[in-house]
């Protein structure tokens, strides 16, 4: 039944159908067969599918540090699929804030030629004489997500109050912040399930705790 | 509140010294036990962590007076806090 479902999303695009009882998304080259599931038959794989993925795969850990796991799907086909099979969804938007940003230099070993980065302030003069400067300080955000539109699939049983783990947070947190000015996101996180949302314990996963 | 994230020495934001917070353990806020809402247990020592997030600088004090050995947590992202260098 979920193999049909997951066939009527790739067979929107045509010439999906390859030889029998498997399906190509034209999307990835992903081949999709009924009795042993997803085989990934090339080295990369569309977003989309790899979030189908997420939900579908017997193999995910559904129990980590002693609680559960909540999937996060991305993207407007794993989502559709999610309600297809019947899954109840937590939908959010996923947009990365501008926030979130870490610094990098790029440097060139004027003998070797080898190209390093370098994230440090302090690792800069180490490198001063040696090396000459590609890319000077620039600060970049690192997160990025491939469509507006994500999801938590909340299992049927949760119950108000359970705390959980979120390995792909959606909603935006700052995780840490380095005093050189890079600021981190979090995207892993201990939460609590309030019975209409996920109260994130930024603390959990935190990074910059001092302790002592 | 301020921390000095390089000594990690805390202060009273009248800048009074409160404690040089050290831990050679390096256990893990998350790997600790919780207790209550602001305290966690740490399983390799078993002494009681205190989270400063909800403190003021009186209960901070107050805390360390009552306990010099007491153990803090503190988050370079909670609001109570100002990062001194």
């Amino acid at each position: 039944m979920l193999f049909k479902r997951l066939l009527d999303i790739f067979r929107t695009k045509p010439n999906s159908q390859t030889k029998k009882g498997e399906i190509t998304c034209t999307e990835c080259g992903l081949v999709y067969d009924n009795t042993l599931g997803f085989i990934k038959r090339e080295a990369n794989e569309c977003p989309d599918c790899q979030y189908i993925k997420i939900l579908t795969d017997k193999s995910f850990d559904e129990m980590s540090d002693g609680l559960r796991v909540i999937r996060t799907i991305r993207g407007e086909t794993a989502i559709k699929a999610a309600k297809d099979m019947g899954l109840k969804l937590l939908e959010l938007r996923a947009e990365v804030s501008d926030e979130f940003k870490i610094k990098y230099k790029k440097i060139k070993h004027r003998i070797t030629g080898e190209i390093i980065t370098i994230g440090d302030f302090r690792a800069d003069s180490r490198y001063s004489w040696k090396y000459k400067t590609l890319v000077d300080w620039t600060s970049k955000n690192p997160s990025k997500f491939f469509s507006p539109y994500a999801a938590y699939v909340i299992p049927k049983d949760l119950k108000k109050g359970e705390l959980v783990l979120i390995n792909d947070v959606i909603t935006n947190h700052v995780s840490g912040r380095w005093n050189q000015g890079d600021v981190y996101r979090l995207s892993k996180s201990e939460a609590t399930w309030t019975g209409e949302y996920f109260n994130i314990d930024v603390s959990s996963y935190a990074i910059g705790d001092i302790i002592g | 509140m301020k921390i000095n994230p390089s000594t990690k020495e805390i202060f009273t934001d009248a800048g009074a010294f409160v404690k040089r917070l050290h831990c050679p353990i390096h256990v893990k806020w998350k790997a600790m036990k919780k207790m209550g809402v602001d305290t966690r247990i740490c399983f390799e020592c078993n002494k009681t962590i205190h989270d400063t997030a909800s403190l003021n600088d009186t209960d901070l004090v107050r805390l360390i007076n009552n306990d010099p050995q007491a153990c803090l947590r503190v988050n370079l992202n909670q609001e109570n806090i100002k990062i001194i260098h």
